[in-house]
């Protein structure tokens, strides 16, 4: 057993009170002769023996309800009986958890952690079980169990900070759970870290230490730092045709105001430069406009060079995208097209909503218009994507084409015309029941009702800014049983489908329910209309490539990476055993499969560059949340405080108090009770 | 007076002289002749009988001659028994007579009553067995030497009174009057016995039962420890706890004596030590 207000034992002193009060004051029996002692029978003796018990048992009982209130002050909790009565355990546990994020690497904090950790290895008694945790983004156990501080030591030389974020919370987690299993009787972590402001969210609300477990925080710097980095990088249109422009914001963290220099790279070649001053105030923003060549994708990285900036912290690797026209086939089922026609011969009868948004795509979009019964006459392949109107009527021939393009890379975009027939279930994927029909004097469907994922499940975006709120009064049931690798994009907002999408093979499908006719919807007469099917082209081109931009230490699933796929990561090969992508590393990772490339951007985390390590009073409020007045303090540490569990959860620990007061009011109702029937 | 100024009066004679002359000064007036030539019967005439105890009033009356007889013609002959046993040392309060000092003032008072009557008294002083014992006689010398006697004796040993009545029966020749001053704390049905053996004798049988306040009333409080004076034997009890027992018992104890003694015309006279002495001594000539 422990107690976590020791101190409260001084307490015990007032049993001393009842103890004097007893023996000073009690009813002393008084030494009377009387001759007449016949008379008083039998019983005198046993009721005057049963009035000193009493008095003994009144003396007992006030003794005990001062300890009970002593000790429930005292805060007692259960140590773990097990642990307790192992032999085989050793007396101490240590947990080294190590931060290697990138901050560890500004100024000289890797070197002064790495000493810390050794002191505090060597001050370990001999037999101490020792684990050694290295953490960022995710911890990582280099060190299990061992008594051997060379073991140690040795992990701790291979060690070094890498790229990734920190996240406090799950390194605490891990390491109590190391702790946990260590073969000791009492085990400590010592989280060694320089206490981002950042690394700690919900902390306090989260943490629950298992039972046992002492956690010792040891800041290894406690200097704020002015830091900056680049939050962002996005391409914006540029007047001049011969240029590019980019928007670069970045945000500074720490005192001061500070002058920095962005420059934008190609590889090794300086495209152009900005002197920028950057506080903690509020985020900056610059254009940067450089030449180039043609349109072409390019994959650049912008760099924020500032004087006490980690070293990798200022690179930002973005892209900017092939610019080049997009190649459209649309098919509509009319028969007055001339085959061959461009896009300045777009049929005078085809659907004009149709027809003004690909108008209003130019030049982005170089179109070419076709009846689906003319498909055979051009190569599908040369096209990024494909625009259907009606596929519900399209021949089985040119169904059949459709598919084949699409599982080799293509996109469709299709929009239903009169739903019948299963030409365009067989395209999608889905079991179409029919147009629903709704009268639009009485009401219609919102397209409000979420998404599924997807392109256009934005964080911190509404549907409404996407699209505007379209409504209907007409539009495809279909079964929402999807077969997989079907989902649903937009839905209306009784849940059901606005855009349905299909995962087939490299390419994919994607079908409104609503048909261009504003008398089913008002859809492709809104101002939104036309931005967003170009959206949805660039999309199903990959040139808005959702999953382009990742951060170090995310995982990309394998399901995402093509199968007998290379991937060359910024510093060499990188594929780990389990086909999953670990992106270690910021810059840009190439996945080369057959003759296609995909590239992904591998940032750092912005929030890493911030320096500014919490206070010793927040670390102190995290300990007080559980702290244990008997746990070993360290004076060595800049913080004496621990975070320490109840060895029993809290609840525990909580009921046993609740049932030493209860003891406490029961012993005082018996005291009390028996006062009352003993004849003072 | 009260017992315990009468206690402040050093001389045992001087107290007895005090509460008799006190009492005779209430007695004046009084039909009360003396105790010893108390008309008995009258009876025929028998040859031998001297001629001077004819009563020729009655022969007048009658034409018959009786022989008028008293009690006891010549001089009364009463025996105090007193007892000395331990339990006769006690005091509930500080500075009051004890039961000792109470009965032997008692029995002093008695001595010099009958004295003053030229009647004989004698002494038996007995615990657990008869200590003292002095034949009646009545000069005044004899009184002073009983009361100086009972001065000089201390109520020390354990009671036996029912075997030291059946010896000072045997011992008494001489029937008389005997005045029985004791707390009677022995088995009642003996010493009951031996009231009646001093009865049977033919003797006039008083008994002054003599007992302090605290017996009669138990007026004690919280846990006490009682000592027997006689055995030292303690008994721890609460008093409060034990009062209504212990007034039950005493009473049945009284009760029994009166109701016995009653029986068998033997005088018996509760005596409380708080009471003023005279009360007794009127019991005595009443």
């Amino acid at each position: 057993m422990g107690f976590v207000n020791l101190l409260f034992a001084i307490g015990a002193a007032t049993l001393a009170g009842p103890l004097l009060y007893h023996l000073l004051l009690r009813d002393r029996a008084q030494r009377r002769i009387l001759p007449t002692l016949r008379f008083l029978g039998q019983m005198a003796p046993q009721t005057y023996a049963a009035h000193r018990l009493k008095n003994l048992l009144l003396l007992l009982l006030r003794l005990a309800v001062l300890a009970l209130i002593v000790l429930a002050f005292m805060r007692p909790y259960m140590k773990a009986d097990a642990e307790q009565a192992d032999p085989d355990k050793a007396q101490e546990g240590v947990v080294f958890a190590l931060d290697t994020s990138l901050s560890m690497r500004a100024q000289d904090r890797w070197d002064n952690a790495r000493s810390r950790l050794e002191t505090l290895l060597e001050s370990q008694p001999p037999d101490t079980r020792l684990a050694l945790l290295l953490f960022d983004r995710a911890p990582r156990l280099a060190v299990s169990d061992t008594t051997d501080n060379l073991e140690v030591l040795a992990a701790l030389r291979t060690a070094k900070p890498g790229a990734a974020s920190t996240d406090l919370l799950a390194a605490i987690r891990s390491a109590c759970d190391a702790a946990s299993h260590l073969q000791a009787l009492r085990k400590r972590v010592y989280l060694l870290s320089d206490f981002q402001n950042s690394a700690l969210n919900d902390i306090r609300l989260d943490l629950v230490l298992p039972p046992g477990v002492d956690l010792f925080p040891v800041p290894i710097d406690d200097v704020d730092r002015f830091n900056a980095t680049i939050q962002n990088v996005r391409e914006t249109d540029s007047e001049a045709k011969d240029k590019r422009r980019i928007v670069v914001q970045a945000a500074g963290f720490g005192p001061g105001r500070h002058t920095a220099e962005v420059v934008v790279r190609d590889g090794g070649e300086v495209l152009a430069s900005r002197e920028i001053v950057v506080d903690a105030s509020r985020p900056v923003v610059a254009d940067i406009e450089f030449p180039v060549e043609t349109d072409r994708e390019m994959f650049l990285t912008a760099h924020l060079e500032l004087k006490d900036a980690i070293d990798e912290d200022n690179a930002f690797p973005f892209k900017i995208e092939d610019r080049s026209p997009i190649p459209l086939l649309v098919l509509a089922p009319i028969g007055s097209i001339r085959l061959g026609d461009e896009a300045g011969g777009i049929p005078s009868d085809a659907n004009p909503f149709l027809k003004a948004a690909v108008r209003a795509c130019e030049p982005r979009v170089r179109s070419k218009w076709l009846d689906p019964s003319q498909i055979d006459a051009v190569r599908v392949g040369d096209y990024a994507v494909v625009l259907a109107l009606g596929p519900e009527a399209f021949p089985p021939a040119t169904i059949a084409r459709l598919q084949e393009y699409v599982r080799s890379g293509g996109a469709v975009v299709a929009f239903p015309e009169k739903g019948e027939g299963d030409a365009l279930g067989d395209l999608v994927g889905v079991e179409v029941r029919g147009w629903r029909e709704i009268d639009p004097e009485v009401g219609y469907r919102l397209v409000s009702g979420g998404t599924d994922g997807g392109p256009f499940s934005i964080p911190g975006e509404s549907v409404d800014s996407l699209v505007g709120h379209p409504r209907a009064s007409r539009y495809l049931e279909v079964s929402e049983e999807f077969p997989e690798g079907v989902g649903a994009l937009l839905r209306f907002d009784d849940g059901s489908p606005f855009l349905l999408a299909r995962k087939m093979g490299s390419g994919s499908v994607f079908c409104f329910t609503v048909p261009l006719d504003p008398r089913a919807t008002d859809f492709p007469i809104r101002a939104s209309f036309c931005p967003f099917l170009l959206e949805m082209f660039r999309h199903a081109t990959r040139r808005a490539e959702g999953a382009f931009d990742y951060r170090v230490g995310d995982i990309v699933p394998g399901n995402e990476l093509p199968e007998g796929g290379m991937v060359l990561a910024p510093t060499g090969r990188s594929l780990d055993e389990s086909g999953t992508l670990a992106l270690a590393e910021p810059g840009f990772y190439r996945i080369v499969t057959g003759g296609k490339n995909r590239t992904l951007a591998v940032r750092t985390d912005p929030e890493e560059s911030d320096l500014s390590m919490m206070t010793v009073d927040e670390i102190d409020a995290i300990s007080r949340l559980s702290r244990s007045e008997d746990a070993f303090t360290d004076p060595d540490l800049l913080t004496a405080s621990s975070l320490t569990s109840s060895d029993r959860p809290p609840d525990a620990s909580r009921r046993l108090w609740f049932t030493l007061l209860s003891a406490v009011l029961g012993v005082m109702a018996l005291e009390s009770l028996l006062a009352a029937r003993t004849v003072r | 007076m009260r017992p315990e100024l009468l206690a402040r009066i050093g001389s045992m004679e001087m107290r007895a002289r005090q509460v008799v002359e006190g009492m005779m000064a209430g007695l004046h007036r009084s039909p009360f002749r003396g105790l010893s030539i108390e008309f008995a019967e009258y009876r025929r005439y028998q040859p031998g009988d001297e001629i001077d105890r004819i009563d020729w009033k009655a022969y007048a009356r009658s034409d018959r001659f009786y022989i008028k007889e008293f009690e006891d013609e010549t001089n009364l002959n009463a025996w105090i028994v007193l007892d000395a046993s331990a339990s006769m040392g006690f005091a509930s309060k500080d500075g009051a007579m004890t039961k000792w000092q109470y009965g032997a003032t008692l029995a002093a008072c008695m001595a010099y009553l009958l004295q003053c009557q030229n009647d004989a008294v004698g002494l038996v002083l007995l615990d657990e067995a008869i200590r003292v014992q002095m034949e009646p006689r009545g000069t005044r010398g004899h009184l002073a030497h009983v009361v100086g006697q009972m001065e000089r004796t201390t109520p020390s040993r354990q009671t036996r009174l029912a075997d030291a009545l059946h010896r000072t029966a045997s011992r008494i020749k001489r029937r008389g009057m005997v005045l029985v001053v004791s707390d009677l704390l022995d088995d009642p049905a003996e010493v009951i016995a031996g009231l009646r053996h001093l009865q049977f004798g033919g003797n006039d049988v008083r008994v002054f039962h003599t007992l302090d306040p605290a017996e009669l009333d138990f007026d004690f409080a919280g846990p006490t420890l009682f000592v027997d004076p006689e055995t030292n034997r303690t008994v721890p009890a609460l008093a409060d706890q034990v009062r209504a027992d212990y007034l039950g018992a005493m009473q049945a104890f009284l009760k029994n004596y009166s109701e016995e003694l009653g029986k068998t015309n033997i005088a018996y006279r509760l005596v409380n030590t708080s009471e003023p002495l005279d009360r007794a001594l009127f019991s005595l000539v009443s």
